[in-house]
């Protein structure tokens, strides 16, 4: 029997629209099943948290904002994050949030809950980070997104990463000098990731990853390194070589851990805490500072734009950072005088 | 007095970056180069003998690689040794923390 004699119209109709809704749902039955890790399709989002336009870790506000969504997401995989009016990603914000992301991937095996940005170049951003996948006008390029460059470290890796800063990274930003005059930034940046894969994690830690971020924008003075983990944190660690709990605030740990003060008196570990304060000198060489957040605090040191000695340690801030995350800031050219 | 020289690039190009302290943190690192170059070398030297350390064709100097090797040797009872040491084509600075550092590590041995 022919289905249009055995159907009213309206029935007919209806039964088409019933039959396309079992489709779909059969089709996103099949999508849930074979691509869960794909973002938000089949999951309950109990909370949508608003970032804000401009998304940076060392100011104060839109930081705690940054840092503490990013927290409650990582507790809690129903909280979902909103990109929608996000305008503006900085460098270090950008290391933190790839960091969360893999991290969350590596504990629930499922992608973070994203609201997908509005602004096309926001996506080109979380798309560069290989956060996600979402599409991007083809042929459109980003000047100063262009420029960035992402390497992630592995602690269960070897990797010789003196060679990989003097002949590939350092390079990069810097191809009109030679390795003579880049060794003291590839002194400083090495001995940073070094420090974190000897500080940052112990044995216990599930995620064991950090990242360096580099990148030159077009036309600037200065270029930038950064080098982000989701490690112990400063605090933590200082506190192994002191049997007694240092009570001071988060900048003043890190400014005694970048003076060399750690603690360590006897044995074979008494002579760490040099690393970091001949990197911060070999910085103050070529006229470049360093500003380093770990927990609630932030310290500065090297030199700044007018040549003046930088160290200072900045009130503790309303929210935590776990692991810390080190700026390097340098200028393209510097003088080479005082050494 | 005769010299004897160590050339770090001539004992294993690997040396050319010199890497992190500890073996545990990956290649090339301080700790391994103090096992198995340093230590068998100042053993090696006799009284009269003047130690030197030449730098020539290495690439980078990471602090932690120098305090382990230098100022690791120090603590490994090689104190008097390492003290006398002269090191060649170096930049100053370099020379002046290494001597930092054997002096550092020396203090915190007595």
């Amino acid at each position: 029997m022919d289905r249009n004699t055995f159907l009213g119209r309206k029935t007919q109709k209806a039964f088409i629209l019933s039959l396309r809704k079992a489709r779909k749902r059969k089709n996103r039955k099949y999508w849930n099943k074979y691509h869960p890790k794909e973002g938000n399709i089949g999951r309950y989002v109990s909370r949508l948290i608003r970032m804000p336009e401009t998304i940076d870790v060392l100011q104060d506000e839109i930081g705690d904002t940054f840092v503490t969504a990013l927290d409650q997401a990582m507790q809690d995989p129903s909280i979902g994050l909103d990109f929608r009016h996000v305008q503006t990603v900085s460098l270090r914000a950008g290391l933190l949030l790839k960091a969360f992301s893999d991290e969350y991937m590596q504990r629930y095996q499922l992608k973070p809950i994203f609201r997908c940005p509005y602004s096309e170049k926001t996506k080109a951003v979380f798309r560069y980070l290989e956060i996600r996948n979402y599409s991007v006008k083809k042929g459109r390029h980003y000047a100063d997104l262009d420029c960035w460059h992402i390497t992630s470290f592995d602690r269960s890796k070897d990797e010789d990463v003196p060679k990989l800063l003097t002949e590939v990274i350092i390079p990069k930003c810097l191809e009109e000098r030679n390795e003579k005059e880049n060794a003291p930034i590839a002194t400083a940046i090495s001995e940073a990731l070094f420090n974190c894969k000897e500080h940052a994690y112990n044995d216990n830690s599930l995620f064991q990853k950090w990242y360096l971020g580099y990148g030159r924008y077009p036309h600037a003075k200065s270029f930038h390194f950064c080098v982000c983990d989701k490690g112990i944190g400063f605090r933590a660690s200082m506190q192994l070589g002191f049997t007694q709990k240092l009570t001071f605030d988060d900048s003043r740990i890190i400014q005694e851990a970048a003076k060399g003060r750690t603690g360590v008196k006897a044995g074979k570990k008494n002579g760490r805490g040099q690393g970091l304060q001949t990197a911060i000198e070999n910085l103050a060489y070529v006229r470049g500072e360093m500003t380093i957040m770990s927990g609630k605090g932030i310290y500065t040191a090297g030199v700044d734009e007018q040549g003046n000695a930088l160290d200072r340690s900045f009130p503790p801030r309303k929210t935590s950072i776990v692991g810390s995350i080190i700026d390097f800031s340098i200028p393209t050219t510097y003088s080479r005088e005082g050494r | 007095m005769e010299k004897k020289v160590l050339k770090i690039a001539d004992v294993d190009s690997k040396y050319l970056y010199e890497g992190p302290r500890y073996k545990t943190l990956g290649p090339n690192s301080g700790e391994e180069f103090r096992l198995s170059t340093l230590l068998p070398w100042l053993r090696q030297l006799r009284t009269g003998e003047i130690g030197t350390v030449d730098f020539s064709g290495t690439k980078m100097y990471s602090p932690s690689f120098l305090e382990e090797a230098f100022g690791g040797a120090v603590r490994d009872g090689f104190g008097p040794q390492v003290s006398l040491l002269v090191y060649e084509n170096t930049d100053k600075f370099y020379e002046k923390k290494i001597k930092q550092y054997i002096k550092d590590a020396t203090q915190k041995i007595k």
